[in-house]
């Protein structure tokens, strides 16, 4: 079994709805850049290697972290941010990961600044952008090429200078 | 008594809280921890009816926790409440004695059958 678009946006759709609130997050037609972004992630291990990505504006990630924990607008504190924003593309990547063949493990998630994180070794095979709450959420699977062993949490080399919640 | 949330998201400790509380168990004490080691010593604490855990956590995850627990003896009705919901997760949680797993996201219908039959 592969993985297919529609997954990455059933998924993605499910868990916003269960994780923040009942509000649409629209398919968007194309991928934009992500200015100043800050991205969440986690790796899957096994005989499917490589990673899940979610990236969007640093305010998305807050905004969002305050709708989960209940608090008013500008009291999270980034180790917040990063606890929800982390817990976003973990279960993103635990649901992908359940419809993958074999046997296989998963990373606890890391936050990161940049836009389009890279993985050495491995080639983006999907990249879905969605609209939420007037900015762009993307989430981007990222595969294992053949040539190479694996893809460590170790291999990604953040794309931008540390981010501001 | 009450229920007893391992994970360590405290955003997902709060979904999990809030998710129970919709379901319609509002008047059961709810306890937190936010990974197996501690899981262990709240379980001593406070003596849940219920553990709900989360798999992958730093320091010990879900299943060594479930695990620690049973090799004491403690057969408290446990729980995963995870990203991960594959079959073959599944059959692992079953084998090592939790009662169910939820997959998440969630949501309160996915809470309330197995709850009532775990505290049954």
């Amino acid at each position: 079994m592969t993985l297919s678009p529609d997954d990455v946006r059933t998924l993605t759709e499910s868990t916003w709805r269960s994780l923040v609130a009942d509000e649409p997050v629209n398919p968007a037609p194309s991928v934009a850049p992500v200015p100043a972004a800050v991205s969440s992630c986690v790796h899957i291990s096994g005989e499917w290697d490589g990673a899940v990505t979610v990236t969007c504006v640093p305010s998305l990630a807050r905004d969002m972290a305050e709708t989960m924990l209940g608090l008013d607008a500008g009291d999270a504190r980034p180790e917040d941010v990063d606890d929800a924003f982390g817990e976003l593309v973990n279960i993103i990547g635990g649901g992908l990961k359940s419809l993958l063949p074999g046997t296989s493990t998963l990373s606890l998630p890391t936050v990161a600044s940049g836009d389009a994180l890279v993985f050495p070794g491995s080639e983006l095979v999907m990249e879905q952008a969605f609209g939420v709450r007037g900015e762009q959420l993307v989430v981007r699977v990222h595969q294992r090429t053949p040539d190479r062993d694996s893809i460590t949490p170790t291999d990604h080399s953040p794309g931008g200078p540390p981010w501001e919640y | 008594m009450g229920i007893l949330i391992v994970d360590d998201s405290k955003a997902m400790r709060m979904i999990v809280t809030r998710t129970i509380r919709q379901a319609g168990y509002d008047d059961r004490e709810l306890h937190e921890a936010d990974n197996g080691v501690s899981g262990l010593a709240a379980v001593i604490e406070h003596r849940p009816e219920l553990v709900l855990s989360d798999w992958n956590m730093p320091e010990m995850g879900g299943l060594e926790f479930l695990q620690q627990l049973r090799d004491r003896g403690d057969d408290v009705p446990f729980g995963f409440v995870t990203s991960e919901g594959s079959a073959e997760m599944r059959g692992l949680a079953a084998r090592h004695g939790a009662a169910f797993l939820i997959a998440k996201p969630f949501g309160p219908d996915d809470f309330r059958s197995v709850i009532a039959a775990a505290l049954r």
